[in-house]
């Protein structure tokens, strides 16, 4: 009687706590609403609506013109964005910066994806989408259908977010 | 049924898993918050100055140029420096040559008012950083408030002198007695004390059988000694109003307090006992027949002379009570206030006292080894004490020919400093006083005027030297009218030739606190910048 005692506050605890670990850590899906409701300039000063991408696998890319491990991981994703283009993945790379930077800097190195003045509104973005610790770069792997299904602090890493991909593709 | 309990626990850790599966799940808790990847705290040491800490954990680094400070909603008060460390450089492949900082560093910042110094002002503070993990923060946003001690310097900050003299004239009574235990404690701390330990641990360790109770008892007595030396250095100071830290320094003090160690080293090598005369002995012996504990006097004496030799060492809080003292003339109160002081700085040693009887084998070899090494301390102090006087003999350049590290140019008396002043229109000026025999004042040329950034900001400054070596008729006007003891003390004047009296300094300052008084001394400076900081 007594095991069983103990085994149900066991499970009870375990139960409550598993729930609020799942609160405070997986991000909500009216963050992803959010994101597709936003409209950014792109490098060009183009206002592009996000919600235009909501069929594809997206990869959003939190980056900023000032931040090295950004820069750095740029040419891979753009790498990785022309390997996967075919299966209906985008990657879409929002800065902290204003149209002016991300034009200057999409002049001096191109990238294969759309790239997006965010200016104040990225980091707001980013928190929503669970970036609790104002990092950079910080991306997030959203699939059409069941929402967030990977967030990546800090530089990312190819082999990882490829595997991910492959696991919604297929 | 533990079975079935280890089951359970398993499925709910794994749908645990599940549901954060999601995440990238090392990755996030490796990650610090961006308050703990640097942490910001910002204090006003006075009206313009306010220090910034940063801290910064280990492999985080935040980028120099990015750290910026504003003042929010502050009309009449201004920036008008940032002063950073220079950094560190980084390379980066993208940027360049960057400035960082990995460790932890205090910033500066330099603020102007055009009016009376406001009691508060919110500093809104910007700074960026990154990990070596390959991860940046964004720029992070501090608004913070900052009290701002008033123009006269009623709230913290000051040197350390003022706030004695501040705390002496605001006037609680139970105040000022606690403080000056509290800065007794902190006196404790400095090595100015360490000599006294040997010193009493010898007798201590001297006793045949030291019980707790005893050794506490000789402790109190030695302490008492201390004390007493103190209180009658206060008392003096309130009547004579004259230089007593001066005399402490003069050449046959030092000499004396060394010769003492020296006869106390040698005591402790065995060479003999010491002893008091004879004749007082047994006149002490019958005393203490009656009295109970005529060995206390010796320790007691011991205590007013150790207190007297080491009193040049903390000159600068006492510079500062004997200043009021020396004003106020109240004998009451200055001697409460430096045997509160001298309580203060013998807790550690009654603490030894107290341990002893538990700590200290009874006899043996270890007794000997330890009086040994208790002689040669004391030798090593008697030398130390003596060296300035010493090094005086043997270079034998007559005073006012001492070469400084400063290009100081020497003035002999009032006179002689008012026209000084008058050539020196719109330039500021610092008189440095200074003595062959003074030992604070030699660290502050071994340390303080050596240091680059101090000799920078001097570098547009009139720099004017009174040597008071001789401590003649002049030298003791010249001291008098700026109500100092004796050296080191260094005065200020600004542009029209006042006395900046806020940025006066008595006793020692090392370099960073030097720095800390000249940014005060050109704060006050009307109209124009700094010469030095960055408008």
């Amino acid at each position: 009687m007594r095991t069983g005692l103990r085994l149900l506050i066991s499970a009870l605890a375990l139960g409550v706590a598993g729930f609020f670990i799942y609160r405070q850590l997986a991000p909500d899906n009216t963050a992803v609403d959010a994101l597709y409701a936003a409209t950014l300039p792109d490098q060009n000063g183009q206002p592009q609506a996000l919600s235009q991408w909501r069929a594809n696998i997206v990869l959003v890319n939190f980056w900023a013109t000032w931040c090295p491990p950004c820069r750095e991981e740029m040419p891979e994703l753009s790498d990785f964005q022309e390997k996967y283009r075919a299966r209906n993945v985008i990657v879409l790379g929002i800065s902290t910066d204003d149209v002016a930077k991300i034009s200057e800097y999409s002049k001096a190195h191109p990238v294969s994806y759309p790239l997006l003045a965010g200016d104040f509104q990225a980091m707001v973005l980013a928190e929503r989408l669970g970036n609790n610790k104002g990092a950079l770069p910080y991306s997030v792997l959203i699939d059409p259908k069941k929402g967030v299904r990977r967030i990546y602090f800090g530089r990312i890493d190819i082999q990882q977010l490829e595997r991910d991909v492959r696991g919604i593709v297929e | 049924m533990s079975r079935f309990l280890i089951l359970v626990f398993c499925f709910l850790a794994a749908c645990a898993h599940a549901q954060t599966g999601l995440l990238a799940d090392d990755d996030a808790a490796r990650i610090l918050e961006p308050n703990k990847a640097f942490h910001l705290q910002v204090e006003a040491v006075d009206a313009q100055t306010i220090i910034a800490h940063f801290t910064i954990a280990p492999g985080y680094y935040l980028y120099r140029e990015r750290i910026s400070f504003k003042l929010d909603g502050a009309d009449d008060s201004v920036i008008a420096a940032i002063e950073l460390p220079p950094g560190e450089i980084k390379q980066d492949p993208n940027f360049g040559e960057m400035l960082v900082f990995h460790e932890s560093f205090d910033g500066r910042i330099l603020l102007k008012h055009t009016g009376a110094a406001p009691q508060e002002i919110t500093l809104l503070a910007s700074y960026q950083g990154c990990s070596e993990r390959g991860l940046c923060y964004a720029p992070i946003e501090k608004t913070l408030s900052v009290e701002l001690p008033g123009a006269d310097g009623t709230a913290t900050g000051g040197s350390e002198t003022d706030r004695v003299v501040k705390l002496l004239r605001g006037g609680k009574w139970w105040l000022i007695v606690a403080s000056f235990f509290g800065f007794g404690l902190l006196l404790a701390l400095t090595p100015c004390m360490y000599p006294m330990y040997p010193i009493l641990s010898g007798i201590i360790v001297g006793q045949q059988h030291p019980t707790r109770l005893h050794a506490f008892n000789l402790a109190l007595a030695y302490v008492l000694g201390m004390a007493l030396s103190y209180t009658v250095i206060g008392i003096a100071a309130a009547f004579s109003g004259h230089l007593i830290s001066n005399a402490l320094q003069t050449p046959w003090a030092l000499g004396f307090g060394a010769l003492i160690f020296v006869v106390l080293a040698f005591s402790m090598f065995g060479f003999y006992d010491l002893r008091l005369p004879s004749a007082v002995e047994t006149r002490l012996a019958r005393a203490s027949n009656h009295l109970k504990g005529g060995r206390f006097v010796g320790v007691f004496a011991i205590g007013v002379l150790s207190a007297l030799i080491m009193s040049p060492c903390v000159a600068a809080p006492l510079a500062g009570a004997l200043l009021y003292i020396g004003q106020t003339r109240d004998v009451v109160l200055g001697g409460m206030a430096l045997f509160t002081l001298a309580i203060g700085m013998g807790v550690p040693l009654l603490i030894l006292g107290a341990s002893a009887g538990a700590i200290l084998p009874r006899s043996g070899p270890w007794m000997k080894l330890a009086r040994n090494f208790f002689g040669v301390v004391m030798l090593g102090m008697a030398a130390w004490l003596i060296a300035p006087v010493v090094t005086n003999l043997l270079a034998p350049t007559a005073a006012g020919t001492h070469q400084s590290v400063l290009p100081f140019k020497t003035i002999k008396n009032l006179a002689e400093l008012k026209s000084s002043l008058q050539q020196a229109q719109g330039k500021f000026v610092m008189l440095d006083f200074y003595a062959d025999w003074c030992v604070e004042c030699k660290r502050f040329e071994q340390t303080t005027f050596r240091d680059p950034r101090v000799q920078k900001m001097l570098e547009n400054a009139v720099l004017l030297q009174a040597d008071v070596t001789q401590n003649n008729d002049d030298d003791i006007v010249l001291q008098k009218y700026f109500g100092l003891y004796g050296p080191p003390g260094i005065i200020f004047f600004d542009a029209q030739g006042r006395e900046i009296k806020a940025a006066g300094v008595v006793g020692y300052q090392n370099a960073e606190e030097f720095l800390i008084t000249l940014n005060r001394v050109y704060s006050s400076w009307e109209g124009e910048c700094a010469p030095v900081s960055a408008c």
